[in-house]
């Protein structure tokens, strides 16, 4: 046996080495791109539906078709498992030439130099120059905003019907006005439909923050105070426990699903979603769905509400197509044809022309989106900046806080403090 | 190999590799010895050459990867942010500063020290039930299998958080005794349970081969034992059992192992964040939100190390252990 082990590290070994070694060249050499009949292609790559997926497609096909000798290599993925590929290609410096990326990821992705400026590249005359500027990291255009979005209640007007109730006045109605009607509307409802639907989403915090004139983030670390966090546990804790919502088991099986959510599902009354998640919602139910401003804290002070850029393109710094690639966002973003094949999927579009362009054409849904925004246009807050590094975690955390709290394992007081310091830690 | 069956069974097992790689016993000629070492040479050359493909996947995507996350593990290395060598600093803080790790060692050890024994022993009754010569048993050993194939899929779990949902299967049965039962994977008192049950379920593949094990006892032994007037408890106890350890050992091991490292089951049913409250964060979806979710992979591979020194130590103690209860017939 021990000759055998010896013939083979003296013979197979050495061979192996030299496979390895070609294997590891032809990984890191990879393919850069540039044919040699002087034809680019561009490595793109995005999440989302199947709906997303054909629709960025037919947008690529038009742009190709416009643009010779600039060939488009798709690789989309799931929003599961993107975040995945798209980091562990930037670490292995394979990163995809244009890239979709939200804002919570989008500061640490953009401060650890990963992306290329786009400032002189990417057209932004036409563009919303609040929705640009939390593109920006120190005057820096890193990302260009695909489009605009708001996060508000909405309310399944079959549900109330049912239960004999009108909508609220949006303008006026309080936090408290939310819980009573919610709790009301499970109560003279049948058996399985709830009033509203519990949401742990940090959009959410952040308006709750903004109406008692807290930042979310300031100076790279949390600006709420624990006591503003204490209130909010507290008040998903209320919801559960005047039955306003699900009971906590019920509600965590329910999770932040917008497909499987009690509104799309004609199980309950109202919840809060981003707006372009209107279409989905009302599409699951067959019923007509109503966009209601966010409750405000009754302080008379800023309703807190906020647009927000849906997602961003972005180029990689070490793409060797900066400019091609820049062009093709350039199409996506300010090109009237895109507008009109891409419509509201990634945010109603921001760019006014495109928006003049294609209003008309916009799905009902989407119509519906746009007055409200621009309906609201006036009462909402600035964008967010480019959050801090490691807000890419902080849902998460607020999940989970907010489990402990469902479950009576923390009182909201002793899960606020552990949140506020837990982000802390996290954030930098 | 004709050779083999023409020859009586052989007791000296170097002989026994000496004619099954192809060399008969006998009068060897110098010719003969020249041929029959080209021929050697030439087999061996094809056989490096059948296992190279094996052998550049193992250095290339099993060894490299491995030595490099040891050596991460000694660094705080982040795919985005700047890093370097913080040498065994990561260990510490898993053990001193987060609870989190903690947890998920609770939640993974709970998780294999209920559902392997469980498995284990439904396994063997089924086994031992479907030994006795079942009419179909090629049809209940399918159906039994079948799980093991399925368990660890994402179709299941997605399955299971159906079954044990609010509106689930489990809640629809327990509805008929007038029993009211909320969502079972949304409480965190009994999401991992859920879990543990998927586990139990899978076992089909400890049962087959729990059966192969109870073909390999000689029916003589019985026959004697049934004449001296042992009854079935005393048989099974005398006979089956000890003759069977070495199989119970080897599935113990190979669910343990396993049973550590679950994930998909964990992801699907809670949703990729151990939700709720944390109770169903295995200790491989811990590895995996702290790489893929915090990019801190420095932290994730010292994270896996451990893993692989828990799992080693476990085994090893396996092994020490067997000495105490396994029988070999054949020593």
């Amino acid at each position: 046996m021990t000759t055998h082990t010896k013939r083979l590290t003296r013979r197979v070994l050495p061979a192996l080495a030299v496979v390895g070694a070609m294997t590891l060249t032809a990984c890191g050499g990879g393919d850069s791109g540039g044919g040699e009949d002087g034809d680019i292609t561009l490595r793109v790559a995005w999440w989302g539906s199947d709906h997303r997926q054909r629709i960025t497609e037919e947008a690529i096909a038009t742009f190709e078709e416009q643009n010779e000798g600039i060939k488009i290599q798709p690789e989309y993925s799931t929003f599961d498992s993107y975040y995945d590929q798209l980091t562990t290609q930037v670490a292995s410096n394979d990163a995809p030439d244009v890239f979709a990326i939200e804002i919570r990821r989008f500061g640490e992705l953009a401060r650890g130099g990963v992306m290329a400026d786009l400032g002189d590249k990417v057209d932004t005359g036409d563009l919303n120059e609040d929705l640009l500027e939390s593109g920006t990291i120190d005057g820096t255009q890193y990302g260009i905003p695909t489009g605009a979005n708001a996060f508000a209640v909405m309310a399944n007007t079959k549900v109330f019907e049912d239960a004999g109730l009108e909508l609220p006045d949006d303008t006026t109605w309080t936090w408290e006005e939310y819980l009573e009607l919610s709790a009301e509307l499970s109560d003279v409802s049948d058996s399985g439909i709830y009033g509203t639907q519990i949401s742990n989403n940090d959009a959410w915090l952040r308006v709750y923050a903004a109406q008692r004139g807290e930042e979310f983030y300031t100076d790279g670390q949390l600006g709420i105070t624990e006591e503003t966090v204490t209130d909010w546990f507290q008040y998903q804790l209320d919801q559960i426990e005047q039955g306003a919502s699900p009971d906590g088991p019920r509600s965590v099986e329910i999770g932040s699903n917008v497909e499987t959510s009690l509104i799309a599902t004609n199980s309950g009354g109202m919840g809060m979603w981003w707006t372009n998640q209107l279409g989905t919602l009302s599409s699951g139910s067959g019923e007509n769905v109503e966009l209601l401003r966010m409750p405000s804290a009754g302080n008379g002070g800023s309703g807190g509400m906020f647009l927000q850029p849906t997602m961003f393109w972005a180029v990689s710094g070490n793409s060797a197509q900066q400019d091609a690639a820049a062009k093709l966002i350039d199409f996506l973003v300010n090109d009237p044809e895109a507008g009109a094949i891409q419509g509201s999927d990634r945010g109603l579009p921001m760019n006014s022309s495109v928006l003049d362009a294609v209003r008309d054409e916009l799905p009902e849904e989407d119509q519906k989106s746009l007055a409200f925004l621009e309906d609201i246009s006036d009462e909402t807050d600035t964008p967010p900046t480019a959050l801090p590094s490691g807000a890419g975690e902080i849902p998460n955390l607020l999940t989970r806080y907010s489990e402990e709290v469902y479950f009576g394992r923390m009182t909201p007081a002793e899960a606020a403090a552990q949140f506020v310091s837990e982000a802390n830690g996290t954030l930098s | 190999m004709t050779d083999i069956q023409e020859r009586p069974p052989q007791a000296d097992p170097a002989a026994a590799q000496a004619s099954a790689a192809g060399t008969p016993p006998g009068v060897v000629t110098g010719h003969h010895t020249a041929q029959i070492k080209k021929r050697r040479r030439k087999e061996a050359l094809i056989a490096h050459l059948f296992l190279a493909p094996w052998f550049v996947g193992l250095i290339a995507i099993t060894s490299i990867p491995l030595l490099a996350s040891l050596y991460l593990s000694f660094t705080d290395y982040h795919l985005i942010r700047d890093w370097g060598w913080v040498g065994f600093d990561n260990y510490r803080v898993m053990f001193t500063e987060d609870p989190r790790f903690i947890k998920a060692l609770t939640n993974t050890s709970i998780y294999v020290l209920v559902s392997v024994p469980l498995q284990l022993t439904f396994a063997l009754a089924l086994a031992l039930v479907l030994d006795r010569g079942v009419r179909g048993l090629s049809i209940y050993r399918s159906v039994y299998y079948l799980p093991s194939l399925l368990g660890s899929s994402v179709a299941i779990a997605i399955l299971w958080r159906k079954v044990f949902g609010a509106d689930g299967l489990f809640n629809g049965f327990l509805g008929l005794f007038g029993y009211e039962g909320t969502s079972w994977v949304g409480d965190p008192s009994t999401a991992l349970g859920t879990l543990v049950v998927l586990n139990v379920w899978t076992f089909g593949s400890p049962m087959v081969i729990f059966l192969a094990g109870l073909r390999q006892i000689p029916p003589s032994y019985y026959e004697a034992a049934s004449i001296d007037g042992a009854g079935t408890m005393r048989q099974f106890f005398s006979i089956t059992l000890p003759l069977l350890t070495p199989i119970i050992f080897f599935n113990l091991v190979l669910q343990l192992i396993g049973a550590f490292q679950s994930f998909t089951q964990a992801y699907v049913v809670s949703g990729g964040n151990g939700s709720p409250a944390d109770s169903t964060l295995f200790y491989t979806m811990y590895v995996y939100q702290k790489g893929f979710n915090s990019f801190e992979m420095g932290y994730a591979s010292a994270m896996a190390w451990v893993l692989v020194l828990i799992i080693a130590v476990l085994t090893a103690v396996n092994f020490l252990m067997s000495k105490y209860w396994v029988f070999y017939s054949d020593k």
